[in-house]
């Protein structure tokens, strides 16, 4: 069954279209989730929203990206997330355990046939992309993710964004530009294939 | 001393990056980018910044996200729970008609003695209204419409039974004298009013009895009528006759079969009781749709 089929058979209530359609697609709504909060558990729930809120609204859906509506809803459930913990006390952006300890391994990072230094390496850019990430502001953020991270063109972009292709180009080269700012702070720790050339001068 | 970049350079750079500029943009940016290092500088730094970041981890989802019936609030819904609100709609409709029905069977169940005082009262009306008709018209109208009902209503059985226990003489109209009735005018005999009067012994008597007789019953006497009345009812019946025989006599119609075979479904009493078999019916509705209401919702709730 293709893509539009399933669309099709869940606009008619059928559920388990609906979840082949979230089989295709829960790893990418997951990963920008995530990437907005910073927080796995959080982004979890909001994932979960996500695709409930998705299954009662699919009958708006008027044709185009389907992947590009989905992420529309899930950065929407994100800046109500984002919203709700400004609100509230501040969050920490490692997971912590029960004792306050931050954990030596994100779930996520890990990759079972990596060299452990591979993993620690990749571990530390991860971390250091997530903690560039969320000194952006979300709007920026959610740009940056859906077109470096996730691959979408501007036209999907603006539609997951609901905003103009002007309004992407923009939000985009002023978190590039903050991401370039941030990362030269990591250096150290990215490969040297990522090290800009003047490093080596200095 | 490095050149510091406007936004609108950044912006430039970073459409360039994704190859998102009109073909004359571009060609500008180009000649810009082989003159100025600056530019390219911040080009190349926007280009590995993109690079990192294209070639960060991909999160993969911790656990699959599908949806249940109950997540959504989806309710699967068997065929019986369609009819839930129809059973629901029809419980209530029914014990409303339920409640018409006890009101209406208690309300009609007096109508056998309301309906004798009406129509007492009916036939006091009548009267002075045809007197007044009668003197209105004058001797010539008096003698066209004559009293002729006069003759044939029987007192009810209670107004004789007063009358008789107040020592008083029997009501002139009991015993007022027979007047012929002038052959001209055959179609007045058929008015009502000797009907409703024909039927109030009836009536007043007994209620239960009091189902209208075949016509030929009625053809000579009011013995078939009078059967199953008290005996004070057969004397009026006799008078009645007496009264008939002379009236026939005198070549005229007898008004009062006519009109009695009129006023038949007026007098009637249902001999069953209508409202009686209402309550049950809706009653049993009430108790059929109610129960299969109380199933259809426990197995809802549950």
């Amino acid at each position: 069954m293709d893509e539009t089929s399933l669309i099709n058979s869940a606009k008619q209530g059928d559920l388990d279209s609906f979840n082949r359609l979230i089989l295709a697609y829960q790893d990418l709504v997951y990963g920008h989730i995530c990437r907005m909060l910073g927080d796995p558990s959080a982004a979890e729930d909001i994932t979960q929203e996500t695709f409930i809120a998705a299954f009662r609204n699919i009958r708006q859906f008027r044709g185009g990206s389907f992947r590009g509506w989905l992420v529309r809803i899930a950065i929407n459930a994100c800046y109500d997330e984002l919203r709700r913990k400004k609100r509230r006390s501040t969050v920490p952006l490692e997971p912590m355990t029960a004792d306050d300890d931050v954990y030596d391994d994100m779930p996520w990072m890990i990759d079972p046939g990596e060299r452990p230094e591979d993993a620690l390496q990749r571990r530390e850019l991860g971390n250091a992309i997530q903690h560039c990430l969320e000194k952006l502001q979300p709007e920026f953020r959610a740009v940056v993710i859906l077109v470096d991270i996730q691959g979408m063109d501007y036209q999907e972009a603006s539609y997951s964004i609901n905003k103009p292709i002007g309004t992407i180009k923009s939000r985009l080269a002023r978190a590039r530009l903050s991401l370039r700012n941030c990362l030269q702070g990591f250096w150290e720790l990215l490969p040297s294939s990522f090290r800009p050339i003047e490093e080596g001068m200095r | 001393m490095k050149k510091q970049l406007s936004i609108r350079d950044w912006q430039v750079l970073s459409a360039y990056l994704d190859d998102n500029l009109s073909l004359q943009e571009k060609t500008r940016l180009e000649s810009k980018l082989s003159t100025d290092a600056d530019m390219r500088e911040a080009l190349e730094g926007l280009r590995r910044t993109r690079l990192l970041l294209r070639n960060s981890p991909q999160l993969k989802a911790p656990r699959n996200f599908t949806l249940t019936s109950r997540m959504v609030g989806l309710k699967k819904q068997d065929r019986a729970s369609r009819f839930f609100p129809l059973l629901k709609f029809s419980t209530v409709v029914a014990s409303i008609l339920f409640v018409f029905a006890l009101l209406g069977d208690f309300v009609f169940k007096q109508t056998p003695q309301m309906a004798a005082i009406q129509q007492r009262e009916a036939i006091v009306t009548q009267e002075s209204a045809e007197a007044e008709f009668t003197e209105a018209e004058g001797p010539a109208a008096q003698h066209e419409v004559p009293m002729m009902p006069a003759a044939t209503i029987p007192p009810t059985l209670e107004m004789m039974d007063a009358e008789e226990a107040a020592g008083k003489e029997p009501s002139p109209l009991s015993n007022a004298p027979i007047e012929p009735l002038p052959s001209t005018m055959p179609s007045l005999m058929k008015i009502a009013p000797t009907a409703t009067v024909v039927e109030m012994p009836q009536l007043a008597a007994a209620p239960e009895e009091s189902y209208p007789l075949p016509p030929e019953s009625y053809s000579k006497d009011f013995g078939g009528m009078g059967a199953g009345m008290e005996d004070t009812t057969s004397d009026v019946g006799e008078q009645t006759v007496e009264e008939y025989d002379t009236a026939k006599e005198n070549n005229l119609q007898a008004p009062v079969y006519s009109v009695t075979e009129e006023a038949e479904p007026q007098a009637a009493y249902p001999k069953v009781n209508v409202w009686r078999i209402l309550e049950i019916i809706f009653g049993g509705l009430i108790v059929i749709s109610g129960v299969l209401t109380f199933i259809l919702k426990s197995k809802k709730t549950s």
